[in-house]
């Protein structure tokens, strides 16, 4: 989160950062209008489904960089997707509430289940972190695969209801298209505000050393607990909105290659940042789409280019223009 | 004068190594004690107890009032008790300044919500909070490079800030773990002066563990002996530059 440092360095920042409050709404209000007009600039459907994969994607990197805020790496976080996914579509299926409530309910829901796996296991650092969310991820497959009456096991959940506000029915690609990016709008805008927050002051003094941020007074069990909440809660929300976009889950459908994805967004896209996470998402979500024909290469493929960035841009792709104009200037 | 910290009969056992075997010592307010002994004596160790990094495994400690003993180290910073650590210890890629700014983490008058939706009232405080913070570096002398990585600092300067961030959660007592390692003389009489500020302008006191004699003599009121995690010697600089136990143990023979 260096964003915290550059900003208002000096005290005198108060007319810079209305002039930063402009440039922001103008930036939003440019995206939303390239929002407006995009699934009509799509060739085809495809294209629709792929630009709807990569902002759930998105928002599933970026809920992984908030864990990633307080130096944590979450080997399951598809989990925490596929918890909320399910809690949302057998809310809907089996008790009939209302899709947009349900996937409410299941953020809230996956948020509450972080919490509590979170004050157990954020103790762990490092690598044995990484392994426990591993094994959760795990145990959350088993888990659904097992448990036969009330998730019907190996088949999925199927006919799962799409997701209707006042009578409008975001079942349609194009039309879920806006749906994904008003969420994703206000995840990105979340993070972003996140990250300058007093918790993200205390998120990023975790990350870069925990035992001074301790003897900051920073309650570093409670702001980690608090990241991890967040995060996962923001993905069970994502995963509840492909719950209710493709209509049909499976154990299949988050398992532990997607939690590799997520991370291989965060490494490739450029983890010190969240623009990283979203640039991430944009240039990896699609790549398998396009690369059908070698189904089988795909994880290889992810591999390659994430040892590709480490080697050649450490900073991630975030980092390309910087890295360039360095070579460019022959600095 | 009042008792601010009192250690009393504190051993820490690490496995078979009994690191600090029954270990009392007293700060007042206004005061500054010196933690002496030579290396593996159990000085990091007895900060570590007492900063929460770890339980004692017997003892009572108490600090303004507190029972500390198996209180979360942020909770007891925020009763009054800072530390500075031997290694130093800075935010690396944080500006100087935003790292005495996470030092005052919890004086801050900022609040999550303010922040998160960066409402006037919260940057009012931020910009409260950073000036504050630039005093602070001034008094160390560090405040002409505020704006540089803390990383990418000299040596010497590091360890200022270390001191800045442990001053910027207004401590009561302070606790400076070898302050002066690795600083050449004139550093490290730089260094005496500026505790010796710290001490008078704020009225902190400090319990400081040091291997620099000439500084540690020359500021502190009193001075705990340790060695091999026993406590050999107490009493003023005078008393312990001629106790023989003393001389034997780590002052060497030299005259000091
Ligand atoms: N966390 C720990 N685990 C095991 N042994 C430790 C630990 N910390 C310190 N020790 C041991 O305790 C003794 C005292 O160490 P320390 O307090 O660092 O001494 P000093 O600071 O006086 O040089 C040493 O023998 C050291 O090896
Ligand atoms: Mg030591």
């Amino acid at each position: 989160m260096n964003t915290v440092d550059t900003h208002m360095t000096q005290p005198t920042a108060a007319s810079a950062s209305q002039r930063g409050f402009w440039t922001r709404i103008v930036l939003v209000t440019l995206a939303c209008a390239v929002a407006y007009a995009t699934p009509g600039l799509l060739p085809n459907l495809f294209y629709v489904h792929i630009a709807n994969l990569t902002l759930v994607s998105g928002i599933f990197a970026l809920s992984l960089w908030i864990i990633y805020c307080v130096g944590q790496l979450s080997l399951g976080h598809a989990a925490f997707a596929g918890l909320g996914a399910y809690a949302s579509a057998l809310l809907s299926l089996r008790l009939g509430v209302p899709p947009f409530v349900s996937l409410l309910i299941a953020g809230i829901g996956t948020a509450t289940v972080a919490a509590l796996l979170g004050a157990v296991i954020l103790r762990l650092r490092g690598v044995y972190f990484v392994l426990v969310t591993f094994l959760f991820g795990q145990m959350f497959t088993l888990m659904v695969l097992n448990w036969q009456s009330l998730t019907n096991g190996a088949n999925g959940l199927i006919s799962i209801p799409p997701i209707t506000i006042l009578g409008l029915s975001f079942g349609p690609r194009p039309v879920f298209f806006y749906f994904a990016f008003v969420v994703f709008l206000l995840v990105l805008l979340f993070t972003w505000a996140l990250s300058r927050s007093t918790f993200g002051r205390a998120f990023d003094s975790i990350e870069q050393n925990i035992d001074l941020a301790e003897s900051c007074g920073i309650d570093t069990s409670k702001y980690q607990i608090i990241a991890f909440t967040i995060g996962s809660g923001i993905a069970g929300v994502g995963g509840a909105m492909i719950a209710h976009y493709i209509r049909y889950i499976s154990p299949d459908t988050f398992t532990f290659h997607n939690s590799v994805a997520y991370i291989t967004m965060l490494v490739v896209g450029g983890r010190s940042l969240f623009w990283g996470a979203v640039v991430g998402a944009a240039f990896l979500t699609p790549l398998p789409e396009f690369l059908r024909d070698f189904a089988g290469l795909q994880h290889i493929i992810y591999g390659a280019i994430m040892i590709l960035v480490l080697r050649l841009l450490p900073g991630g792709l975030i980092s390309l223009p910087a890295t360039l104009r360095r070579i460019g200037g022959g600095k | 004068m009042t008792t601010l910290l009192d250690v009393c009969g504190v051993s820490k056992r690490f496995g078979g190594l009994m690191a600090l075997k029954d270990v009392n010592l007293t700060v007042s307010d206004n005061e500054i004690v010196g933690l002496i002994g030579p290396n593996g004596a159990g000085k990091t160790t007895c900060f570590n107890v007492i900063s929460g990094t770890f339980p004692p495994s017997e003892g009572q400690i108490t600090f303004d009032g507190h029972n500390i003993v198996g209180m979360r180290p942020n909770r007891i910073v925020r009763i009054g008790l800072a530390r500075t650590y031997q290694a130093t210890s800075v935010f690396p890629t944080a500006t100087v300044l935003e790292n005495v700014v996470r030092g005052a983490f919890t004086r801050s008058e900022d609040t999550f919500l303010g922040s998160l939706l960066g409402l006037a009232a919260s940057r009012d405080a931020d910009a409260r909070l950073r000036r504050h913070c630039m005093e602070i570096l001034d008094r160390v002398g560090i405040a002409h490079v505020h704006d540089h990585l803390a990383g990418a600092l000299p040596y010497g300067f590091q360890r200022r800030l270390g001191v800045a961030i442990a001053l910027a959660s207004d401590p009561k007592v302070i606790m400076m773990d070898e302050p002066a390692a690795g600083l050449n003389p004139e550093e490290s009489h730089a260094m005496g002066q500026l505790i010796r500020e710290i001490h008078e302008a704020g009225g902190t006191s400090v319990l400081i563990v040091e291997h620099d004699m000439r500084l540690v003599m020359g500021i502190c009121h009193r001075l705990i002996v340790l060695d091999h995690g026993e406590q050999i010697a107490a009493g003023s600089p005078e008393e312990i530059r001629n106790n023989r136990q003393v001389i034997e143990a780590y002052l060497g023979t030299e005259a000091i």
